[in-house]
């Protein structure tokens, strides 16, 4: 599936903030109703995670994290 | 951009190159360097080829790693940048002002990303109304677009020894926080 630019990268910023501030692996049917009110569709998470590259663990992958990796790029960006 | 691409400089980057900090550009008259915003296109690291800084204007010019960039004019104005010419290194003087430019749009197809910067300038600075013009100039802080950022962030870290952070430039701004 082809997301507009806007559309993946604002999925993207969304599940990594939302991720790094869980701190801790989060049930992935948290995720995905978070990711509905915002407006996000499954799609639109699914590439999301895909494109950040999200560690699943547990059973039928049922917790999603931020990967060590990504965790060390992040840094808060502020608009001022 | 009027500079002259020297193809010697691929291979060369400065094994005692130190990129400027951005204590470089909290302290400009210390240090006398200008803080400026830049846009390059990236593209995403393949078969061990490290990630290169391309300009977005003339596409076969990439910024060397660990090495300054430094501005040559290709009308020989006599010095880089000349005041009357238009030779130089661009940047804009504030992050809003370069995204109106729209140089920092990506599709992210075939792994090309769009990825903005803060530069230090320095030697010959010529002001303009929105940026600068410059004779040397090196990125200080990297930002590439959160969906890249697993793919180019240690890579352009690690290729330009400068921080690399996450910022989505595509996001609308002027008082928006975005489209969700």
């Amino acid at each position: 599936m082809s997301l507009m630019p806007e559309i993946r990268s604002a999925a993207a910023e969304w599940l990594t903030r939302y991720l790094f501030d869980a701190g801790e692996p989060v049930a992935y049917d948290e995720v995905v109703g978070a990711a509905r009110e915002r407006g996000f569709t499954l799609a639109m998470l699914q590439r999301a995670a895909d494109d950040m590259q999200v560690v699943r663990a547990g059973d039928s992958d049922s917790t999603w994290a931020l990967s060590p990796d990504v965790i060390a790029v992040y840094e808060e960006w502020s608009d001022g | 951009m009027n500079y002259i691409y020297d193809p010697r400089k691929r291979v060369r980057p400065d094994p005692t190159f130190k990129a400027p900090t951005e204590a470089h550009l909290d302290a400009p008259d210390v240090f006398g360097v200008v803080e400026g915003w830049r846009t390059w296109k990236v593209t995403e690291p393949s078969f061990g080829v490290a990630p290169k800084l391309y300009s977005v204007t003339d596409s076969r010019y990439f910024w060397v790693p660990r090495q300054r960039a430094e501005a040559a004019c290709d009308r020989f104005c006599g010095e880089t940048p000349g005041q009357l010419c238009s030779c130089g290194f661009y940047s804009a003087r504030t992050l809003e002002h370069l995204l109106t430019m729209r140089y920092h749009f990506y599709t992210g197809r075939g792994g090309s990303w769009g990825v903005v910067g803060r530069v230090a300038n320095w030697g010959g600075v010529v002001p303009g109304d929105q940026g600068w013009r410059a004779q040397y100039s090196y990125p200080v802080v990297l930002y590439v677009p959160f969906e890249a950022a697993r793919k180019l962030g240690p890579a352009l870290s690690e290729t330009y020894g400068v921080p690399v952070k996450m910022l989505n430039v595509l996001k609308p701004r002027g008082g928006s926080r975005g489209l969700f």
